[in-house]
């Protein structure tokens, strides 16, 4: 390789970094679109504890028979689709030991709106009798039969409403409903009863069917719904009725945001300084090459925050920026194996080249064995261990892989790219030599690898 | 040149020091015994320090020497006396202790007060709920509490004119996010971590080093929960995370020196040498290098320990003591260990690479 190679490399490598820094924390609107780019360090989704916002915590029982377990799961999805058609995207939904279920609102202060509708469900029922004192028709459609509700305005008729989709069990029950109900003889009474709550008394709302609907969806109005906002009201009102579990409010904090803008703050100086120390120690010790090292160790920052964004279930929290800066000072691990290792074969009498390419060489397993040591565990906890746990397994993962990856293969570039540049002094890269120890002048003669096998089954032979 | 050889002297110091790592293992082993039987006391004992991750409890913050703004052109004083810290935590330790309850843990937070106008101090304190307690119980405990702190702060005298709902914070309830459960997860996963690492060096190197350094990984961990249970770092889920690191990280350095102790057996040069002379020269001759992988990430932490929120710091003590054990293990306990039980086999190929 020519040093006018070597050159155009180094460049080329440094354009990429600076676009990379450029791309990971900058903000600028993509020309000739209306879209806005945020940097990709800016748009990694932040834990609660560093986002501020609201946590919510309600204790499950189930409200009938079935298994705790699979009806808390049913509710969390449907909580989902509540906060994500309030526009709460962030939001989360996480079941927390045995019967509770903690929702993390990011950035929301005021949790009066949303969550009051959880503690008055009312369960929506269908009939096709109407009520009457000592009877109780019979139930078709209940609360868990419904999947999702949306407030709805139905253009063509001009009328406020909710758009009912049912389960898949639910449809198939409410088309029989509606088959029963359209098969009556007079149009009036082509009638399912829609009932809130206990099926007595008078009934909510009443449903026209000349036709079995088999579409699994079906549109309400009426029963007081005459605007957006009681729509909304209903809306909600059902949803927390399709819940097959009681929720019981237990804890409701408000988690400051000045407190996570601060500790996100300190984490970055924290980092900050604490990648300078680390870039001034490689410097010192392994000069030339401890640059390039910290040359690796920015790529390998901007590929870590590319993939923290870019791993949709990753949240970063408090330990997290803590792990990240913590790997800092683990990824050049991989880089002092290689550089020591050089140190030693020029040390030993190898010329500069021959020590480096040794030196990569020999220094591959032990990085790989440590690192793979390091992947099993965090692969381990990713199944085994609980959601906090696994978002924590995941960074480990990412920083072990990008760490090898940096030092086997970029560092290993950018030194083979370096050393055309610097033929005649070793000592920039801090290789030194005792003296009397005489250069090796030409290339291994024998290799070690083969050689030593070799001798030890000659010795076994002579020993019989 | 010889400037050059001077500078790095140190390191063949290191390489050329007559000190035995392995004969001195009875040695280095008594610090690390004596710090886990202690530890094991104080966990059959006072047990750990648990944090309101595992109990849960209540939080409520303390607002002093600030000025709040409650209009435009009007400033108030929150409290004129001059509180400090201390002086505080006394206060607030008294009002607990009237309610039966007490301090878990108190630490300096910062004012998220929208309208204050010059930082003065802030604390939250956090204390576990009376065992046993209803949802309504411990609010009303809570309410309490909070109207005594009100007084012994002297903040009532204010209500006429100002509103100082700011000044002491309504008791926030906080359920345990973590439980025993989530704790003997961890510690299956850990195990099932370990047991893999034990057959993946039995298989790379040899069944001795695999248990070396299973042997050094539990002596890491087990270091690190005893300083933790020494020092009453309180427990949070996030120790957990820290005790993974460890797991994943320790091992590291012992590797690199299995690996060294390999290659020695393997290219004659130390032929016919005794097991103890060539784990020694194993460890000189990596020496720098691990001091220098546990230098960089010690450091890191070590940043994130002095620089960061309380939080944090929780969790960056645990993992630098974890760090400094592992490099202890890995040079001074089980190249030690090695020389001891291993056994090399006469007349077969060497181990695979």
């Amino acid at each position: 390789m020519t040093k006018k190679k070597s050159i155009v490399r180094f460049v080329f490598l440094a354009i990429i970094a600076v676009i990379g820094i450029l791309l990971s924390v900058c903000e600028f609107t993509i020309p000739f679109t209306n879209h806005k780019y945020h940097g990709f360090a800016n748009s990694i989704s932040l834990g609660l504890d560093l986002s501020g916002g609201l946590s919510v915590v309600y204790d499950c029982e189930t409200s009938g028979q079935g298994d705790l377990s699979s009806a808390i799961d049913a509710t969390k999805t449907r909580l989902e689709n509540i906060l994500y058609s309030e526009g709460f995207s962030e939001a989360k939904v996480q079941k927390m030991g045995g019967s509770r279920i903690k929702i993390e609102v990011p950035d929301a202060k005021d949790t009066d709106d949303i969550f009051t509708f959880l503690e008055n469900p009312r369960t929506l029922n269908m009939t096709l009798e109407k009520a009457s004192s000592g009877v109780t028709p019979e139930v078709y459609i209940t609360g868990s039969d419904i999947k999702n509700v949306y407030v709805h305005y139905d253009t063509t008729e001009n009328k406020h409403g909710v758009l009912l989709y049912f389960t898949d069990e639910g449809r198939s029950k409410f088309a029989e409903l509606t088959r029963r109900a359209s098969s009556a003889s007079s149009d009036e009474e082509k009638i399912v009863y829609l009932y809130l709550g206990e099926v007595s008394g008078e009934p909510w709302g009443q449903l026209q069917c000349k036709e079995e609907i088999t579409g699994g969806s079906t549109f309400i109005s009426g029963g007081g719904i005459d605007s957006p906002e009681s729509a909304k009201e209903y809306a909600f009102n059902i949803m927390s009725g399709t819940f097959n579990v009681k929720l019981t409010l237990i804890e409701n904090s408000v988690i400051s945001a000045t407190l996570g803008r601060d500790a996100l703050f300190l984490g970055i100086i924290a980092g900050v300084v604490a990648l300078v120390l680390v870039m001034a120690i490689m410097w010192w010790r392994y000069g030339d090459f401890g640059l390039l090292a910290n040359f690796s160790l920015v790529f390998y920052l901007i590929l870590m925050l590319f993939f923290l964004q870019a791993i949709p279930f990753v949240q970063l929290t408090l330990p997290g920026i803590a792990g990240i800066i913590l790997s800092l000072g683990m990824a050049v691990d991989g880089n002092i194996i290689i550089f020591e290792r050089i140190k030693e074969e020029y040390a030993s009498g190898k010329k500069m080249h021959l020590a480096a390419k040794s030196g990569f060489k020999r220094a591959f397993w032990p990085i790989f064995d440590s690192n793979i040591t390091t992947i099993f565990t965090s692969i381990i906890l990713y199944i085994l261990g609980t959601s906090a746990i696994k978002g924590f397994a995941i960074t480990l993962f990412l920083g072990i892989c990008l760490s090898m990856f940096t030092s086997l293969v970029i560092t290993r570039f950018l030194v083979k790219s370096y050393l055309p540049l610097n033929t005649t002094k070793p000592q920039h890269a801090r290789l030194t030599r005792e003296e009397g120890v005489v250069e090796i002048k030409e290339e291994e003669p024998v290799k070690e690898e083969t050689a030593v096998p070799f001798e030890m089954i000659e010795g076994g032979e002579n020993n019989e | 040149m010889n400037k050059n050889f001077k500078r790095y002297s140190m390191d063949n110091m290191l390489k050329n020091s007559r000190f035995d790592f392995c004969k001195n293992l009875k040695w280095f082993i008594i610090p690390p015994i004596v710090i886990i039987i202690v530890g094991i006391i104080l966990m059959c004992t006072i047990g750990f320090n648990l944090g309101l991750d595992f109990t849960g409890g209540s939080v409520i913050k303390v607002y002093a020497n600030a000025e709040e703004k409650i209009e435009d052109s009007e400033i108030y004083h929150i409290d004129s006396n001059n509180e400090d810290y201390n002086a505080m935590r006394v206060k607030i330790e008294e009002v607990l202790k009237e309610n039966g309850l007490s301090i878990a843990s108190f630490r300096s937070t910062t004012m998220d007060i929208e309208n204050v106008v010059t930082g003065g101090l802030a604390v939250e304190v956090q204390y576990q709920n009376l065992e046993g307690a209803t949802g309504t119980e411990i609010a009303e405990l809570n309410n309490k509490v909070r109207a005594s702190l009100q007084q012994v702060f002297g903040y009532t005298k204010y209500t006429a004119t100002v509103d100082y709902r700011y000044a002491i914070s309504a008791p926030e309830v906080v359920t345990a996010a973590a439980s025993s459960e989530l704790l003997m997860n961890a510690f299956i996963a850990m195990l099932v971590a370990i047991v893999l690492i034990l057959i993946y060096v039995a298989f790379r190197f040899e069944i001795t080093s695999g248990l070396a350094a299973v042997l050094a990984l539990f002596h890491d961990l087990l270091i690190m929960t005893s300083l933790v249970l020494i020092f009453r770092i309180p427990i949070n889920s996030s120790f957990v995370a820290g005790l993974v690191t460890i797991l994943g990280y320790s091992i590291n350095n012992t590797i690199i020196i299995f690996d060294r102790i390999r290659e020695n057996n393997k290219n004659g040069k130390y032929a016919g040498a005794s097991n103890v002379k060539v784990a020694n020269e194993s460890v000189k001759q990596t020496m720098t290098r691990s001091i220098y992988t546990t230098l960089t990430t010690l450091i890191t932490i070590a940043l994130v320990a002095i620089i960061g929120v309380s939080d944090i710091r929780e969790f960056a003590i645990p993992i630098l003591i974890g760090i400094m054990a592992g490099f202890y293990s890995s040079v001074f306990i089980t190249p030690g260990l090695w020389a001891i039980a291993y056994k090399p086999k006469k007349n077969k190929k060497v181990a695979r690479v």
